[in-house]
């Protein structure tokens, strides 16, 4: 029994604008907010109203130090939310266009309208409608 | 279209709709009850948070210095204004919450007799700006209004919770000058910089005197009326009918209606002139107060006014143009002239962009720093103060 394969398996990158690569990105987002927050730069986020970080640091490192929390911060809360309602709505894209594929007859529906055989939405199957 | 353009199609529509849906949703999450940071009596958790770590600067040296040399680097003005502030919220915390009136006389009185003490120590320009020194004040002996004004109001808001005959002597002192200088001076104004008046230190110096007539018997009523009527007549901007900020001793206007001014302003024309007061709050709210998508936020400088981002506006964000300095001074306004939305709005910006940080049961504001959060403490108590002057000036 071979509990390691002797080949490495490659991983497969999310392709661009797709639900798992936004996903990704929320994660990826998400690590580094965490990361810089437990570093304790939420500290240095007093250069917004001209005091600095650190009596023990220049000006300049501990505005870079509060400008890089700062934008991690809108990261978390205005970008990683959006990611994650995207991924949400193309999965939920995904499912509809797969389950009319499925059945003709949602498929010939006005809301259908347009759907092709192929999934668009990122999730990375294709489906024939039969 | 070939299968990867529709997917980033696609993709780009979701982004869109997940935007949409995501921003207004924002607000909920940073807005809370109102009662969360002020309650019109007893103390809301907020408040008492704060005021923790205020108390906690106050009773531990090391970090007291560590907090002070960071401001001190940027503003020595704003050591100063710590203390006025964190004097005059504990005053109404006082008037609040009897059971904790010890402490927060003990704190207050710590904080007034150190203030005093550099005062004298090292000078008057210990606690103003390098440019205090830069040309002589053109009424001699050289004071500033900025120091007096504050120092006296401090010395009231301590009496006015429990009298202390010490400091009797001292509030008397310190409005004797102010009044005496300002009779003085041909326009009715006097400087808090060489050839440099503020409206907020007038109006905070004013407050100070209606309070010491109200705890001493003094009366300064006709002084208090002129010095409105010139206001109103010579120091209000007229394309927005707000009064400027500052201005030279022949009251040719320096800055226009400011931000960071005119919310406390507003606040210390209550115990002065009720029906101004109103006028200035509504002015303000108009001209520079703003709520988008839930959340509250105020310009530093009204549309008719072109003014730079400067030490008192903090820095200002472009295209919403949003200043911190007046931002956080508007909190003091909506909870003086009880604006439940506006200040609920502006909590809301408070928890979204001002960074709070809470440790066992301390809060501070990392974006900020001790004046700030000091005016954030002011904002969230202020109310019995006023409220016991206006009693005593009727009874």
């Amino acid at each position: 029994m071979r509990f390691f394969s002797p080949k490495p398996v490659r991983r497969r990158r999310p392709e661009f604008l797709s639900s798992k690569y936004l996903l990704s990105c929320a994660t990826g987002l998400s690590v580094l907010f965490v990361a810089v927050h437990l570093a304790g730069l939420r500290e240095f986020t007093s250069v917004l109203n001209g005091t600095t970080g650190s009596t023990e640091m220049n000006w300049e490192s501990a505005a870079i130090l509060g400008a890089v929390y700062v934008g991690f911060y809108l990261g978390f809360v205005l970008v990683v939310p959006v990611l994650l309602l995207a991924a949400a709505i193309l999965e939920a894209g995904r499912k509809l266009g797969t389950r009319a594929a499925l059945d003709p007859a949602a498929a010939r529906s006005p809301a259908m309208a347009g759907v092709e055989g192929r999934d668009n939405f990122g999730g990375g199957q294709e489906t024939k409608f039969l | 279209m070939s299968p990867g353009l529709k997917r980033a199609r696609n993709g780009l529509i979701a982004l869109l709709i997940a935007g949409v849906l995501w921003l207004p949703c924002l607000q909920f999450v940073f807005t809370r009850q109102l009662s969360e940071f002020r309650q019109a009596e007893g103390l809301s958790p907020q408040a008492r948070q704060l005021a923790a770590r205020h108390l906690q600067l106050w009773t531990e040296p090391a970090l007291r210095e560590q907090e002070l040399q960071r401001m001190r680097a940027s503003n020595a003005e704003w050591d100063f204004m710590g203390r006025s502030f964190l004097v005059w919220s504990l005053a109404n915390m006082g008037l609040r919450d009897p059971g904790s009136k010890a402490l927060y006389l003990r704190t207050m009185d710590g904080i007034i007799d150190e203030t005093l003490r550099l005062e004298k120590e090292e000078g008057m320009c210990f606690f103003l700006m390098s440019y205090a020194k830069g040309q002589p004040y053109v009424m001699q002996p050289e004071r500033s209004l900025f120091l007096d004004g504050e120092i006296a109001l401090m010395l009231a808001a301590r009496r006015m919770v429990e009298e202390k005959l010490e400091y009797q002597e001292l509030l008397t002192e310190r409005v004797n000058v102010i009044t005496v200088r300002l009779l003085r001076s041909p326009h009715l104004v006097l400087e808090s910089y060489p050839d440099e008046c503020w409206m907020f230190d007038h109006c905070v110096a004013l407050a100070a005197v209606r309070m010491a007539d109200c705890l001493d018997g003094s009366d300064h009523a006709e002084l208090i009326r002129d010095w409105i009527a010139m206001a109103k007549q010579k120091l209000v901007h007229p394309e927005s009918g707000l009064l400027i900020s500052s201005f030279g001793t022949d009251r040719r206007m320096f800055d226009g209606p400011e931000g960071s001014t005119i919310w406390m302003v507003a606040h210390c024309l209550q115990v002065l002139d009720e029906d101004f007061a109103r006028d200035q709050y509504e002015r303000a709210r108009k001209e520079l107060g703003e709520i988008t998508l839930g959340f509250g936020y105020a310009h530093e400088w009204p549309r008719s006014w072109d003014g730079p981002a400067d030490i008192d506006s903090g820095p200002i964000i472009p295209f919403f143009e949003i200043s911190a300095g007046s931002s956080g001074m508007a909190l003091i306004g909506a909870a003086a002239f009880g604006d439940d939305r506006f200040l609920r709005s502006l909590a809301a910006t408070l928890d979204f962009a001002a960074f709070p940080s809470r440790k066992e049961g301390r809060l501070k504001y990392c974006a900020s720093n001790q004046v700030g959060d000091a005016a954030f403490l002011y904002a969230a108590t202020l109310g019995p103060l006023w409220h016991e002057v206006k009693a005593r000036k009727k009874s």
